[in-house]
């Protein structure tokens, strides 16, 4: 059977905070450790030491707190008295001051803001032509694969489809409703456009 | 002398009202226009494309085969078609028609600039979505997929702007 004490009691019984059975059962078990015993001595002794040299509590000099409070609330009004008729001379100024300066640089203000929005508007759409240097490729068919190729030869985008499956040679292409010209099978290929008169509305 | 009248009458509010359709939806602007052709390169016979694909000019030729991966020794135009890009609407071409083998699916979803345009594209074969992809389109520069094959060649999809 264990009866060593653990620490919480082995501490309260140090400090003379344990009682009755618990008090006569430390005592029992510590009969036979005079360290123990020692130990709880130095305690005592430095609690005895504490409780001489310092006070249990200090008052605070209440009489002295009031009148500095008094003093001070005193001196706040006074402030608050000098600051009340220092505006009274000056006010005119400021009154002029405001009167036009505050409307003008509001206006300035919102006049600056719609250049700065308007300025933002047109540069904004330059930023959207720039496309992804490497788009991003969607092939949802399964073995179906796709490369981008920014082929500056050909001045071209390339797509490399890998993996689709091979239309069937059965399959007749030759009741094409248009076969473009010469002229307009070749549009893809130009590279001087002439200027367009912007009628693609 | 009162059916001319009655005619012209018509017409006119037929005109009227299509105007204010057209205003009333300004989704259906035409921004710009998008050409797609379908193009058969093959390193064999060129006659399987049948009689009616034409030969290509020798520029497209030449800039289709300074790409490694689109050089072929015989291309053939077999199809093209162009169709408006609007504004807020989705568009189909079919550049084979009237075969619905090849079929591409395209809207905008930025204003064009600089007779730029960005476009979402989505390539149909077989009535299946084998391809979809964001491609910036300038004049001049073209899309080019090479696609599946077929008749020992392979077709090559071009998408460019249309004047």
């Amino acid at each position: 059977m264990n009866t060593n004490p653990d620490e919480t009691r082995l501490a309260l019984w140090l400090d003379d905070e344990l009682s009755c059975e618990e008090l006569a059962a430390m005592e029992a078990w510590a009969a036979d450790k005079p360290g123990q015993f020692a130990a709880r001595e130095e305690l005592r002794g430095f609690r005895k030491m504490m409780s001489e040299n310092l006070p249990v509590s200090e008052e605070p000099p209440y009489p002295d707190f009031f009148l500095s409070r008094v003093n001070q609330g005193i001196r706040d009004l006074q402030l608050e008295e000098e600051k009340a008729a220092a505006p009274a001379v000056a006010a005119p100024a400021r009154a002029f001051w405001k009167s036009w300066l505050m409307p003008a640089a509001a206006c300035a203000g919102m006049v600056f803001a719609f250049g700065i929005g308007k300025q933002s508007r047109n540069s904004s759409s330059s930023l959207t032509v720039v496309p992804a240097l490497s788009p991003v490729l969607y092939t949802p068919e399964e073995g179906v694969d796709a490369e981008w190729i920014s082929s500056k030869r050909t001045d071209a985008t390339v797509i490399i489809l890998q993996g689709v499956a091979a239309i069937p040679d059965t399959t007749d292409f030759s009741e094409t409703v248009y076969v473009p010209t010469a002229s307009e099978a070749d549009r893809t290929a130009t590279r001087d456009r002439e200027p367009s008169d912007s009628s693609q509305q | 002398m009162k059916s001319p009248l009655l005619a012209f009458v018509l017409l006119l509010i037929l005109g009227v009202t299509g105007k204010v359709w057209a205003q009333e939806d300004p989704g259906r602007t035409k921004i710009g226009k998008v050409q797609v052709t379908v193009y058969f390169a093959t390193n064999g016979d060129p006659k399987a494309a049948g009689d009616r694909a034409e030969e290509i000019s020798a520029e497209t030729k030449s800039r289709l085969q300074n790409e490694s991966r689109l050089k072929f020794s015989h291309y053939r135009a077999m199809g093209a078609d162009t169709q408006p890009v609007f504004r807020s609407y989705e568009n189909w071409a079919q550049p084979l028609k009237p075969s619905d083998e090849i079929l591409l699916r395209f809207e905008t979803r930025r204003q064009p600039v600089d007779e730029s345009l960005t476009l979402d594209l989505e390539l149909w074969l077989a009535r299946k979505k084998i391809l979809k992809t964001e491609v910036l389109l300038k004049p001049g520069r073209p899309l080019y997929v090479l696609g599946p094959e077929w008749r020992g060649g392979n077709l090559i999809v071009a998408v460019a702007l249309a004047q």
